[in-house]
Formats: C-alpha cells, sequence, structure tokens
C-alpha cells in the first residue's frame, strides 16, 4: 500500500509548519484484518451466502477497478477480500469469487462487496482468486458478463 | 462669575451625558440579555454597546453554565454567549473575518464545556455532583486559552495564525466530540487525524491505480490522504512513482529527505507549485 500526505499551504505565513506536522504526525497504520473478519457475516447469516459451483459465466475484465483490502486468510476461516464497490442504486446481481474454477457466490452487501471462499476450498499452493460481480441488467443472460478483476495468493508453505 | 460659568458648564454638560445615556438605557441597560447556547454566531447575536477607544472590531462575552437535564437525569454543561456583553463597532473592514475571529472564541468555551462534560459524566456516574471545584480551574484555564488565542493572533489580525488556532480548535472539537477525530479508513488500514470530517473520493477507472482519497480544503491550505495499492513487486517502481507526481503536477522540488522508519520505505518531499505555493508530501509505502 502507497500512502502520500499532502499539505499545501500559502508561503510566508506563521503557524502553517505547526500544522502540517500535526497532520502528518498523526498518521500510523493499524491493523484491519480482524475488522473485516468480524463484519464478515457467518455462512448461512446472510441471504445468499457462498454458494458454490460450476457457473456459466463470461469473463469481462472491468472498467471498474475496487480499492480491496487484503486479501486476508485466517486458518480454519478462509479467504476474504473486502471491497470498495458500491453497489450504486442496486445495481450488482451478484458478487462472484473465482478459485481453482470454482465461483463462489454471494448477495450483494449496500456499502461494499465482501468475498469469501472457505478455508477447506483453498489450494495448497500459490493461487489466483478472480473476484468481481454480475450486474442485474445482465442476469438473465444464460451466461452472463463477469466484471471483474484478479489478485495472486502466495500460500505459506510451513 | 468665573464660579457660576463653571457650574453652567457642568450642568450642560450632566444634562448632555442624561440625554446620550437615555437611549443607551433604553436600548441595552434595561435590554434582556439572552444566553446563546453553542452555535453558529450572527452579528444580532452582539447586542452590547462598543467598548470606548478601542482597536478592535467586536468582542464577545461566553462562559459555561451547568444545567439540569431532567431528560437525561443529570447535570450538563453548556457553552453560552451573552448577548448584551457582546459587542461590536458599527463600522468592520471585514465583517464576516471578524465575526468567523469571534466565533472561535465561543468554540474555545465550548470545548471546556465539552471537558466539564466529560467531568461531570464521570463524578455523576459515582453518585457525585460536586464540578465547583473543576469549573474553577476550568474557567481558569479557559480565560488562558482565550488570551492565547487573542495574543498569538493578534486578535485575528496574523491571518496565518488565526487559521493555525482555527485549525487547533477545531481538531480540539473533533477529538472530544462522538467521532474522536480520528479517520480510520478500514480499507487501507490508515489512522489519521483531520479536525473536521474530509471528502472522500474513490478512483476506480481503468489505465489508474485504485485509490481512496481524503480531501479536506479549509483553514487556507489543504490537507490530503491518498492512498493506492501498490503490490510488493511493484516496489521498484516506488521513486519513478514519487518522481512523476511531482512531475506531472509541475511541481519544483526544493528537498527530499528519507526517514529512517518503521515503514518500508518513507520519504518527506517538499515542494512549490507554481503560485509559490509550499507542497509538501509524506510518502509511506508499507505492505
Amino acid at each position: 500500500m502507497l500512502y502520500r500526505l499532502s499539505f499545501v499551504y500559502p508561503p510566508k505565513e506563521d503557524g502553517f509548519g505547526a500544522i502540517r506536522d500535526s497532520f502528518f504526525n498523526s498518521f500510523r497504520i493499524v491493523d484491519v484484518e480482524g475488522y473485516w473478519f468480524d463484519k464478515n457475516p457467518e455462512p448461512g447469516e446472510r441471504a445468499a451466502v457462498v454458494s458454490r459451483g460450476n457457473a456459466c459465466i463470461v469473463n469481462k475484465y472491468s472498467d471498474y477497478f475496487s480499492f480491496y483490502s487484503g486479501p486476508y486468510i485466517r486458518e480454519g476461516v478462509g479467504l476474504l477480500i473486502p471491497s470498495d464497490v458500491d453497489n450504486f442504486e442496486n445495481t450488482i446481481d451478484q458478487t462472484v469469487a473465482i478459485v481453482n474454477n470454482t465461483a463462489y457466490f454471494a448477495s450483494p452487501e449496500e456499502e461494499h462487496q465482501m468475498f469469501f471462499v472457505p478455508y477447506e476450498d483453498l489450494p495448497d499452493k500459490s493461487f489466483q482468486v478472480n473476484f468481481g460481480f454480475i450486474l442485474k441488467e445482465d442476469s438473465a443472460a444464460k451466461c452472463p458478463p463477469f466484471n471483474y478483476q484478479a489478485t495472486w495468493i502466495e500460500m505459506n508453505s510451513n | 462669575m468665573g464660579n457660576i460659568l463653571k457650574v453652567k458648564i457642568a450642568l450642560i454638560i450632566f444634562s448632555l451625558a442624561i440625554l446620550i445615556l437615555i437611549p443607551l438605557l433604553e436600548t441595552n441597560f434595561y435590554a434582556p440579555v439572552t444566553y446563546k447556547k453553542w452555535q453558529q454566531l450572527i452579528w444580532d447575536d452582539f447586542q452590547g454597546i462598543a467598548k470606548p477607544f478601542t482597536g478592535w472590531g467586536a468582542g464577545i462575552s461566553s462562559g459555561i453554565q451547568v444545567e439540569w437535564d431532567s431528560t437525561a437525569e443529570k447535570f450538563k454543561a453548556y457553552a453560552v454567549q451573552d448577548n448584551q456583553s457582546s459587542w461590536r463597532r458599527k463600522v468592520l473592514n471585514d465583517p464576516d473575518y471578524v465575526l468567523n475571529h469571534e466565533q472561535y472564541h465561543f468554540n474555545i468555551t465550548e470545548i471546556h464545556a465539552r471537558i466539564l462534560n466529560l467531568y461531570l459524566d464521570s463524578i455523576q456516574q459515582q453518585g457525585n455532583t460536586n464540578y465547583r471545584d473543576k469549573l474553577i480551574t476550568l474557567k481558569f484555564k479557559l480565560d488562558r486559552m482565550q488570551d492565547a488565542y487573542d495574543g498569538e493572533s493578534d486578535h485575528g489580525a496574523n491571518w496565518g495564525m488565526q487559521r493555525r488556532w482555527e485549525y487547533k480548535v477545531d481538531s480540539m472539537l473533533h477529538e472530544l466530540s462522538d467521532e474522536k477525530g480520528k479517520l480510520t479508513d478500514y480499507f487501507s488500514g490508515a489512522e489519521i487525524f483531520f479536525p473536521t470530517r474530509p471528502d472522500l473520493y474513490k478512483q476506480n477507472k481503468v489505465g489508474f491505480r485504485p485509490s481512496r482519497i481524503y480531501s479536506l480544503i479549509d483553514y487556507g491550505v489543504s490537507l490530503t490522504l491518498f492512498q493506492s495499492r501498490f503490490e510488493e513487486h511493484e516496489k521498484f517502481n516506488l521513486n519513478y512513482e514519487i518522481d512523476n507526481f511531482f512531475h506531472e503536477k509541475s511541481l519544483q522540488i526544493l528537498s527530499r529527505t528519507s526517514v529512517n522508519t518503521t515503514y518500508d520505505f518513507e520519504v518527506l518531499v517538499d515542494s512549490k507549485d507554481t503560485t509559490d505555493r509550499i507542497v509538501s508530501t509524506r510518502w509511506i509505502y508499507h505492505n
């Protein structure tokens, strides 16, 4: 992750150096993994949480790249990718994560999306996750377009 | 003869004084005092008589009032402003600027009312309602802060220091609010303090790095936290990314300092834009 703090101020004025230092020094990085796992509903608690299977979907490399957190892997729980994709005006039909040619479907959240794959389904070695969504307007198609982006995950071998 | 003249002059002065005092009595001395609880001030809140021979444009009288809140069943402190002891001169060069300066006096009082409320909550939970000593201590601190505000900002005449005080006071108010001032971005893990709530922008278009940007333009400055996903394998590109930022924005780099840090990478770069404004940046990479 790259962070840039910027402070733009007029020259030759008293007081602004102190504001800049106060702003810059207030920055820190906190561990948010626990926050997301606490927020992620247990499978079964959400209406259409993670149903899995083979799906006929057409990969459509998305023109919308979301900012996502993680990916996080918790032993015994699973893989979690929180993403800041808004379900803008309720346009998303389903979210999908694909690992090892298996699709994991979930119903969309309002403000952000949580892509989840159960731990027992994760490969032992490194693997790619494609995650994204199917739009409502496409959902009636036999093989709807899957707007996705991808990330590569290195599994620890120990 | 001389004495009679003196008496006559004294009578004339006395009569004139009465004539001047009558309207003052009507308009002010008997005018009802209202105590406005903390909120945005308007000039109508300044009904007092301007201090004679003052060099300042306005003055505010504010203080802390403790009331029994029958709904919450506890004592609660409020910052209040006295309309009859607050005054303004009729003609002001920049009334909005002056009013803003006075508003921050009121805001400083509100800070201390909130501190008192924290104290009141803590003692009332223990069944105690004796807040008098704390109020006296806070009053002393409040007066000192008001004096420091006027002193350092030169009653608002020093524009930069006025802005710095506004930042400081808003920061304290924000810290004493329910939000506690800190902003945490749960997507990036960044935690940072903004004096007020910044705007959030998202960059999600293909061709650009996905990013989340918090921006606040106030106090005569611009504060930004820019966050983008930058993967481990791209790390070798960091310096290019930084140079490119300054190049694209036509910023002239004034200094660049690498920082020995707990993060994977950190650098401070000062630059100036085409209008000579200083653009200070702190870059942090951490995975």
